[in-house]
């Protein structure tokens, strides 16, 4: 895969669409949830594409990617388990709280990163997001405010997030930090 | 636990045969780190990559937005490491103190405030017009209370006191002030009797804002708790005829038994409590109803005016604010009395107000309704951590129909849709 620029790009999204459903197949199996299998299908071709300089033939990229997505299984399992098994949210841990020597470090280093990716969202889906999430509007509030129609939000606010996923992994990644978002998506991060 | 159990319950999970039972067993299992590689072997395993076909199809819009993102990500990426700052395109709301954010999103903050303004609610524009004066503060920011306290000395000297402090931080006539472990001492260092009467005696006060707990040794070892927002004034010897204290908020004491000294509280409303050796609760806040002295150990006397009761462990001796009548409760749950003081939020059919008032202390924040008459009537019961940020505290406290949003530094609740 020694490719540039759109060449890349073309190769990519063809492995991207020869693939994604058996990834999605696994992942839907396992989670028995809609949203999380695709969660991991970005997650998995992400990580894909971020590495994708260094697998060097066809076998080397069949077996990372089989890796990478039973790993990726596995984490949404676990976390799925997490929270299946915490009986009465108040009794329980808190979500979130189940690293607290971390989660200082993790927060700040989050936000920041988060705050770029925001940042880096086209025009409407950034305002969608922030209203949504920082406002804490509802979807109809996000729609009479911003002219347009309910189902218009929902779809902005659903590209938004895929869109901050994304990017605040392979930032994550751009700076080495796998552990980190590991855990990010172990502990459920609102975008994550 | 055998790897083959493990297995055979996976094998379960995936071919969806599992009873509740088995799957609770089976999710117990997998978040425990030392099976992680097992799992992951069987998952290889029964997933069968090389031979297994697709048997679910995406939704190719989806698949697209999910293509779509992977690709201007990694493009997004090396523009923002060539810019730390990414240019901002339409910032709407702020979620930091970045100056660069706020004129804008106080203009949206107005038009939200408009809106809702139709629909009758006058605290919105109140909200409105202080977001101007205030800085932002995201919710993120509000983390919870921890240990800290002001001390005042005799001569109105304050000093800061943090839980890392440590040694020698003054002196009071005999008395020398340590800092140790979270806990301010008195210990006297004079050559004579240390139980005889010192006429260096001064009087110093030890405080909490919101946010802050603190714990104390009188010199007379009685050791004392403060919760958020309160206060406790003593000498730092204490006479050879009484031992007494004045305090406001919430305190806990465990007394040094001294049947020679009595130990005598005085609280904001005239209310004394008497006691020989004891441990005993007292919540007297002024924003909240009741005034409420709980025995653990031991037997206090409270005295008010004329009238005087006294209380045996498991009583709780209450009384309304500005009434001196005291009621008794009998065998109250000691636990719940004493949670704040063991790091932890404790409720027992606890109305949402009184709950409330516990975070604002704790939290240091102001929590408000849309408007007075919609708090909800709920009452709640159980026990978290006192160390978990707001954001999750109120995350849990949605899945009991208590929905919130913090809006420049103030929590405000809300009914649920209906």
């Amino acid at each position: 895969m020694e490719l540039q620029g759109s060449e890349k790009e073309e190769q990519f999204a063809q492995i991207f669409h020869q693939y994604r459903d058996k990834v999605y197949s696994i992942a839907l199996r396992m989670t028995e949830s809609v949203e999380l299998a695709e969660d991991i299908v970005q997650d998995v071709f992400l990580q894909l594409w971020l590495h994708s300089d260094k697998l060097s033939d066809l076998t080397h990229f069949k077996a990372y990617l089989f890796t990478t997505t039973r790993n990726h299984v596995y984490n949404a399992l676990k976390k799925k388990a997490i929270r299946e098994s915490t009986p009465e949210i108040i009794t329980a841990p808190l979500s979130g709280n189940s690293f607290p020597a971390d989660d200082v470090l993790l927060n700040k280093e989050y936000s920041t990163i988060l705050n770029q990716a925001i940042a880096q969202l086209p025009e409407q889906q950034e305002k969608v997001y922030r209203l949504t999430q920082f406002e804490q509007l509802k979807r109809d509030e996000i729609a009479r405010i911003m002219n347009i129609s309910p189902e218009t939000v929902k779809q902005h606010l659903a590209q938004a997030r895929r869109n901050l996923r994304s990017f605040c992994i392979s930032q994550l990644a751009s700076e080495g930090k796998w552990g980190l978002i590991t855990l990010y998506i172990l502990l459920g991060k609102n975008i994550f | 636990m055998s790897e083959s159990k493990i297995k055979k319950l996976l094998e379960g999970y995936y071919n969806k045969t599992l009873t509740e039972k088995e799957r609770k067993e089976l999710f117990a299992l997998i978040s425990q780190p030392e099976y992680e590689q097992i799992c992951k072997d069987i998952i290889e395993h029964l997933t069968n990559w090389e031979n297994g076909s697709s048997t679910e199809t995406m939704s190719p819009i989806e698949a697209n937005h999910i293509l779509q993102s992977i690709l201007s990500a990694s493009k997004q990426n090396i523009q923002a490491t060539n810019k730390p700052y990414p240019n901002l395109k339409s910032p709407v709301v702020s979620i930091n103190r970045h100056p660069k954010y706020r004129k804008r999103s106080w203009l949206v903050a107005a038009a939200v405030a408009g809106l809702l303004l139709t629909a009758g609610t006058y605290f919105w524009m109140q909200n409105g017009i202080q977001q101007q004066k205030n800085d932002l503060i995201s919710i993120n920011d509000v983390q919870p209370g921890k240990d800290g306290a002001i001390l005042k000395l005799a001569n109105g000297e304050e000093i800061l006191l943090d839980s890392l402090g440590k040694g020698t931080i003054g002196r009071q006539g005999n008395a020398e002030i340590i800092l140790q472990q979270g806990m301010l001492a008195y210990e006297n260092t004079s050559n004579e009797n240390p139980d005889q009467y010192d006429a260096k005696a001064l009087i110093n006060t030890l405080s909490t804002p919101k946010g802050r707990q603190f714990r104390l040794m009188l010199p007379d070892g009685t050791v004392v708790w403060l919760n958020a927002a309160s206060s406790i004034t003593f000498p730092t010897n204490f006479s050879d005829k009484k031992r007494e204290v004045i305090i406001t908020g919430e305190v806990f004491f465990e007394v040094k038994p001294d049947s020679e000294k009595p130990f005598l509280v005085q609280m904001p409303n005239q209310t004394r409590v008497q006691v020989l050796g004891t441990s005993f609760n007292i919540n007297a806040y002024e924003d909240e109803p009741l005034l409420k002295t709980t025995l653990f150990s031991g037997r206090i006397e409270i005295l008010n005016g004329e009238s005087s009761v006294s209380l045996v462990p498991g009583n709780q001796a209450v009384q309304k604010s500005g009434d001196s009548a005291i009621q008794i409760l009998k065998n109250v749950n000691t636990e719940e009395v004493a949670a704040w003081k063991n790091g932890l939020f404790s409720m027992r059919n606890l109305d949402v107000r009184a709950l409330m008032r516990q975070i604002s202390r704790w939290y240091n924040i102001d929590v408000q309704t849309e408007s007075d008459a919609q708090f909800p009537e709920l009452r709640l019961t159980g026990t978290f951590s006192r160390d978990v940020p707001l954001a999750d505290l109120l995350g849990a406290l949605k899945a009991y129909g208590i929905y919130s949003k913090f809006t420049d530094g103030k929590l405000i609740l809300y009914p649920p849709e209906e």
